[in-house]
């Protein structure tokens, strides 16, 4: 209510130049559109589940979403304030394949050991799953559940099948390019130059 | 905090959408709905109605609305636009999916385009609403994908702009937001993305698809689609503008101009504004009429003067900055003051004159495949000094449109600031001023209401693409494409405007001049003919990616129907089918192409006649070619008569007078039409001070177009010979003179007859005399009475008797627009032409004699078609009412209900004007009637004071009733008489006299004129309260009340009834959704009109219950009823329409 918050603040502004893409200009568009759709300036958990069932109405976003609601969320304050997701934004749009990778890292492993378990993969692929729903959405016959892209996905990475219970996947192995199939490739890179 | 979010909010929305948990179980079944076999575009349409709460779903919707054959889907344009400007919604997936058919389909854009225009007219009274703001930002981007065919592939204007870039290598001028280079490349195989603005709901989402897409790629790819289409969702933000808008507000609200306040809003609107920006909250938009969303999108106004102009640094931030509807069309309206690019007034300053210069500026650009070549001919780059030969062409090009404007205001008022004004503020010049000037995007019209921003972008997109030209870069093959396709967009509405033009020009002529001006007018058009040029929707079905090309206007066979104001006219048609496709490798597209692309080509006999076609679609039918031949001096001056008169009459000139000597004396004179179209740096004006004290902002543009009038007149009044320019000039020729002059130019009139020139010389005299006709009606008073009836008189005579000299043959005459008033006003779809039979020459017999007649007529894909072009009245309802007993006929025949309905077509191509589809061979009971009575009468079969039964009319035309024929005939009137029965009962179709009422050869009876339907009915009293029209004659057809066929009606009925009943959805929810926020008179009853129509279904009550009901309550009811007959003595006795 009557916050005099038209503008970003010159700090602020300073430095995400700095860590960002995106010109002054442009952050101050974003600020004013982020200020506009969420107009208190926190993006809460709500807020955040409620948007992703307006992309995934077939689905149940809900798991998904607040598994990645934490990669935003960067000082776990449990809401989304504009530094945060502009910050996110500029990962998304503007980063590489490998700083995407990182980021994504941190959905992954949920308790910020450092390393993701077979059970950790698999948790987030079914909360996709789950997500896109069955009813629009189709999938190969080789990765129909959640198991079977768990598993394509733990074979990518060099991991045997026989050892989901007690290998892990280190940073390291997460985020090189090389263990990545073109079909993954190019859908990091999709939206690229796109803002 | 959910207590801080504004209404608008898109998240609080959400909210309230996902409070149900069990949407997602909801969809599913709509999902299996959408897939099962029998859904259908009614189901859309109720779905996209439904589920406009989330954003995911309608892109699902749209994506399965896509799949549904072309045909369907231009069937449902108006339902669409409707949802698009009705219903609340945070997607945009609709309005792309209409862009990208649009793209898809040059009919469905054609049509699409129509239809916003009516539409925005319908709006234009609540310009801040986001019914109005959607329509204006629909139109502009349809605008740019018809008529600019450098944007080959893309919808958006970004898209466009920067694809020019790419393009264009002179242009590698930076543009900061302009994206990365590679942007250009990134084209999507089915739209655009091109841009992606600051909404966060997308840009949450495009991140977090990403990070399922480390593990599900196909996750990424999913949802990535939708992200990309509501990424350029195009929300304002919070403005900067502001202060300007409150700046140039205050001046404005001292002007006068009621128009321009409406579309500013209201101060207290902007109040509501500014308090809201303090707050970062979203506009108090409460009172929106049309509110959907309380953001308003406004369509990028794509870049603002784009590269190469210097405020091109921050492309289209202006409007991206405005945040309240009506602050946006405020800015529209005022973004010539505030942001004008520069381009254009360096541009204009080259071209001498500050003010008109831009004005032929733009013009020349908005036609761009005339002004395309005029640029080839001079090959100018900006900075150069244009040549006289372009001068030439642009100054030569400007009356038309001022006459086109202004043409149909002269006669309503002679005074140049009422008229100007009226045709700016009253709504319904207001329409035709945008329809009149083809080009009016960037017309005055177009640029005073609608905003600059837009316009100027297309000038210096434009100018970009001249200098594009001059480098001559080949085009690819999908410009080709477009640029023939945009040709095409182009004859096309010209085409559309120029019938039009014909409607309204003739309104201004007495009733016995009517069909002599409309014949000249159209074989003015036919000078035009063949062309790229078809109608869409009214002419038969198209072989996949062909159009029919028109060839030829019948002018003998054409016919005025209506003696009231309002003038709709018979056009026959003869057209080419299939003929016109868009593949660039065609001969004749290559021609076309050359004809576009090369150089002027002045030395190239095609290309000539190429301009000239351009020239005259143009000039809506008003002949000025660059190679004048002296008709063309002479209508040029008669142009300047009807265009100027209302000028000169401000300042005590008598403007009759002389307009009628500029126009004798030019005609005299052919040796002056050369260098009448030379601009002479005109010297003051004598009227001009009137002008500018216009204290008007909007007349401002028109104000310059009078000028360049005035300069013509001066110009042209310089090279009149001294002694009639003097008087002329003068202001004050005596009655004497004017005598002298009249009958002069009768004299030349007449000689012209003599000599039998071609015909286009004789429209050109029609025309011209038509014109002083108008000009003497508007300023009789002037003149001595009886000296005006007197060359009224003589006019009249000269013209009826030019009018059937078109052509040589020997045709029939038609039916003179003198005949009782009756009959013409129910003409309106009878091809009558007086034969032996009182039942006129048949429709193929018709035909044969015309394909003889006719040049084309060898050519084995000729064929006819007739129109009725419409005037005045609004065809929306009446095209509605196809639609619905369209839908009931669709209803019918998928339940196997074997009953009879005429489909009828209807074009609207504005909020008032359209092509109506003629029903061949069929009459009109109340001429049947008439014509039979008259013969039997004659051969005294019938007492003097009787009306001749409708069985009299089937014995005749069917033979005896044992007989086979008669008996196919009472069959056919037994199904298709059930089928309107039960339409008129639950359409509550009203006025039904025998002039609306047709009967075809085949016995076939069909219902015309829907103006009153569902919630209206003519007269404040229930004339017409018989459930449906069924006089004892339709019984005695059938048989009487034991019969078979009486029995076979009732059960057709029955069934008919009760299919309907049990499909009744479609139709309801047609009428709902077309109900809401609409204007038009059957929807008087608001809300209750779905309601209502609902109640007359019956749904209560049991099968069994419905037969009974038909047989007692409808049928009993309706028969001989006291109420049918009453309205039928009514229209008798006021009308005199046959009972």
């Amino acid at each position: 209510m009557g916050q005099k918050t038209s503008k970003l603040n010159k700090e602020d502004l300073t430095k995400l130049r700095a860590e960002t893409g995106f010109t002054t200009r442009e952050l101050q568009q974003w600020y004013k559109g982020f200020r506009r759709d969420v107009p208190t300036g926190q993006l809460t958990k709500e807020d955040f589940l409620k948007i992703h069932k307006q992309f995934y109405p077939f689905g149940d976003p809900t798991d998904f979403s607040n598994l990645t609601f934490h990669a935003f969320d960067v000082n776990d304050v449990g809401y989304i304030d504009f530094k945060s997701f502009i910050l996110s934004l500029n990962t998304a749009s503007h980063g590489t394949t490998e700083q995407k990778l990182r980021w994504s890292f941190k959905v992954y492993d949920r308790d910020g050991d450092g390393q993701v378990s077979y059970a950790d993969l698999l948790k987030v692929i079914k909360s996709i799953y789950k997500m896109i729903g069955f009813s629009t959405a189709k999938f190969d016959e080789d990765e129909i559940t959640p198991e079977m892209r768990a598993d394509k996905v733990w074979l990518a990475l060099g991991k045997d099948l026989t050892r989901k219970e007690s290998d892990l996947i280190t940073l390291t192995e997460f985020t090189n390019v090389k263990n990545l199939d073109k079909e993954t490739l190019d859908a990091m890179n999709v939206y690229n130059d796109l803002i | 905090m959910v207590t801080l979010k504004p209404p608008g909010n898109p998240l609080a929305k959400a909210t309230s959408a996902s409070q149900d948990d069990d949407k997602s179980q909801h969809y599913e079944e709509l999902i299996t709905k959408l897939k099962s076999p029998d859904c259908d575009l009614f189901t859309c349409l109720n779905y996209l109605q439904t589920h406009a709460d989330n954003i995911g779903v309608q892109y699902y919707l749209c994506q399965h609305v896509e799949r549904y054959p072309m045909s369907e889907l231009r069937f449902f344009i108006p339902q669409f636009l409707q949802l698009l400007i009705t219903v609340e919604t945070e997607s945009i997936a609709l309005e792309e999916m209409m862009k990208q058919l649009c793209l898809q389909d040059v009919h469905f854009s054609l049509i699409t385009f129509w239809h916003l225009q009516a539409l925005l007219q319908e709006l234009s009274m609540t310009p801040e609403s986001i019914g109005f703001q959607t329509c204006k930002r629909m139109l502009n981007d349809l605008q740019y994908q018809l008529f600019d065919f450098s944007n080959s592939a893309q919808p958006t204007p970004q898209s466009h702009q920067i694809q020019h870039q790419h393009h264009s290598s002179t242009h590698s001028s930076n543009n900061s937001v302009a994206s990365p280079n590679n942007r250009s490349s990134f084209t999507s195989k089915r739209r655009g993305h091109k841009d992606f603005r600051e909404n966060v709901m997308p840009s949450v989402i495009l991140a977090t698809s990403l990070l399922a897409g480390v593990t599900v790629p196909k996750a990424t790819m999913y949802v990535e689609p939708i992200v990309k289409v509501q990424g350029r969702q195009l929300k304002s933000l919070v403005f900067e503008v502001v202060k300007d808008v409150k700046k140039s507000l205050t001046e404005n609200l001292t002007k006068k101009n009621t128009k321009n306040n409406a579309l500013l809003g209201k101060p207290h609107d902007l109040t509501n504004g500014k308090n809201s920006i303090d707050g970062g909250v979203g506009p108090g938009g409460a009172n929106f009429k049309r509110s959907r969303s309380m953001y308003s999108r406004t369509t990028p106004a794509s870049p603002i003067g784009g590269p190469g102009s210097p405020t091109s640094s921050i492309p289209g931030k202006k409007s991206e900055d405005l945040n309240f509807d009506m602050i946006d069309s405020y800015v529209d309206l005022n973004m010539p003051n505030l942001s004008r690019p520069s381009l254009t007034s360096k541009k204009s300053l080259q071209l001498g004159n500050s003010t008109s210069g831009t004005h032929i500026n733009i013009n020349s650009h908005i036609n761009s495949s005339r002004a395309k070549n005029e640029v080839y001919c001079t090959s100018t780059p900006p900075s150069a000094q244009p040549s006289t030969d372009h001068v030439n062409n642009l100054v030569s090009s400007m009356p038309n449109l001022h006459v086109s404007t202004t043409a149909p205001i002269p006669s309503q008022s002679r005074n140049s600031e009422e008229s100007i004004t009226a045709s700016i503020n009253s709504g319904n010049s207001y329409a035709s001023s945008i329809r009149n000037s083809f080009d009016y995007r960037d017309s005055v019209e177009f640029e005073s209401i609608y905003g600059l921003d837009e316009t100027n972008d297309l000038n210096s997109i434009h100018v970009e693409k001249r200098q594009n030209v001059v480098k001559s870069v080949p085009l690819s093959k999908q410009q080709e494409i477009k640029l023939l396709k945009s040709s095409y967009f182009k004859s096309e509405t010209q085409f559309v405007i120029a019938l039009q033009n014909i409607s309204i020009r003739l309104s201004k002529v007495p009733k016995e001049a009517r069909l002599s001006t409309l014949k000249a007018e159209l074989s003015m058009l036919n000078n035009d003919l063949p062309c790229e040029v078809d109608i869409p929707q009214l002419l038969p079905k198209n072989k996949k990616g062909h159009l029919h090309r028109i060839c030829k206007f019948c002018v003998n066979e054409s016919a005025v129907l209506n003696s009231a104001e309002r003038v709709p006219y018979l056009l026959l048609i003869e057209y080419l089918a299939d003929d016109v496709d868009f593949d660039p490798e065609t001969a004749s597209n290559k021609l076309v192409l050359n004809k576009l692309e090369t150089k002027g080509g002045a030395n190239d006999d095609t290309f000539k006649l190429t301009d000239k076609k351009k020239y005259r679609f143009d000039l809506a039918g008003q002949p000025i070619s660059s190679s004048s031949t002296n008709l063309a001096a002479g209508a040029n001056a008669a142009a300047l008569i009807s265009s100027s008169t209302s000028v000169l009459a401000t300042a005590t000139t008598n403007s009759m007078s002389a307009a009628l000597m500029m126009s004798s004396s030019s005609i005299r004179s052919p040796s002056s039409r050369g260098s009448s179209i030379t601009p002479t740096q005109s010297p003051t004006q004598p009227h001009h001070s009137d002008i500018d004290d216009l204290d008007l902002g909007a007349v401002s543009v028109v104000k310059m177009t009078n000028k360049i009038q005035h300069k013509r007149m001066a110009s042209s009044q310089l090279n009149f010979p001294p002694g009639s320019s003097t008087t002329a000039s003068s202001g004050t020729p005596n009655n004497s003179t004017l005598a002298h002059d009249n009958e002069s130019s009768f004299d030349y009139l007449q000689e012209s007859i003599n000599n039998d020139e071609a015909d286009s010389e004789l429209a050109e005299q029609l025309r011209i005399a038509s014109i002083m006709l108008t000009q003497l009606e508007s300023s009789t008073p002037t003149l001595p009475n009886s000296q005006a009836t007197q060359i009224k008189a003589k006019l009249v005579e000269s013209m009826q008797a030019m009018q059937d000299s078109f052509g040589s043959g020997n045709h029939a005459k038609l039916p003179k627009t003198t005949e009782g008033l009756a009959g013409e006003r129910k003409l309106s779809n009878d091809l009558k032409v007086a034969g032996n039979s009182y039942l006129g020459e048949d429709w193929n017999a018709k035909k044969r004699r015309i394909r003889m007649e006719s040049p084309y007529g060898h050519l084995e894909n000729w064929d006819l078609c007739s129109v009725i072009a419409k005037t005045g009245d609004d065809l929306t309802q009446e095209a509605f009412a196809c639609q619905l007993i369209q839908t009931m006929a669709r209803i019918w025949y998928k339940d196997h209900v074997k009953v009879w309905v005429k489909r009828m077509r209807i074009m609207v191509t504005s909020s008032n004007t359209g092509l109506v589809e003629t029903i061949t061979d069929a009459l009109s009971v109340h001429s049947i009637k008439k014509s039979l009575t008259q013969q039997m009468i004659q051969h005294d079969e019938l007492p003097r004071g009787q009306i001749a039964n409708l069985k009299d009319h089937f014995i005749r035309a069917f033979g005896q009733p044992s007989s086979g024929r008669y008996k196919r005939a009472q069959e056919n009137f037994c199904i298709s008489c059930a089928a309107y029965c039960v339409i008129s009962y639950i359409l509550q179709i009203k006025d039904r006299h025998n002039g609306n009422i047709m009967l075809d050869s085949e016995g076939h009876m069909i219902h015309i004129d829907f103006g009153f339907l569902l919630s209206n009915s003519p007269g404040s009293v229930g004339f017409e309260a018989a459930p449906f029209k069924f006089p004892q004659e339709y019984l005695d057809i059938l048989g009487g009340p034991n019969s078979y066929y009486f029995q076979k009606f009732k059960n057709l009925m029955k069934s008919a009834f009760k299919s309907i009943r049990s499909n009744c959805e479609p139709l309801i929810s047609m009428v709902e959704l077309m109900q809401r926020d609409s204007q038009l008179p059957c929807f008087k009853a608001g809300e209750n009109t779905s309601v209502m129509m609902k109640q007359r279904l019956q749904l209560h009550l049991t099968d069994d219950e419905v037969d009974l009901f038909i047989e007692n309550v409808l049928i009993n009811k309706s028969i001989g009823s006291m109420y049918t007959r009453l309205y039928d003595q009514f229209q008798l006795i006021t009308q005199g329409i046959y009972m």
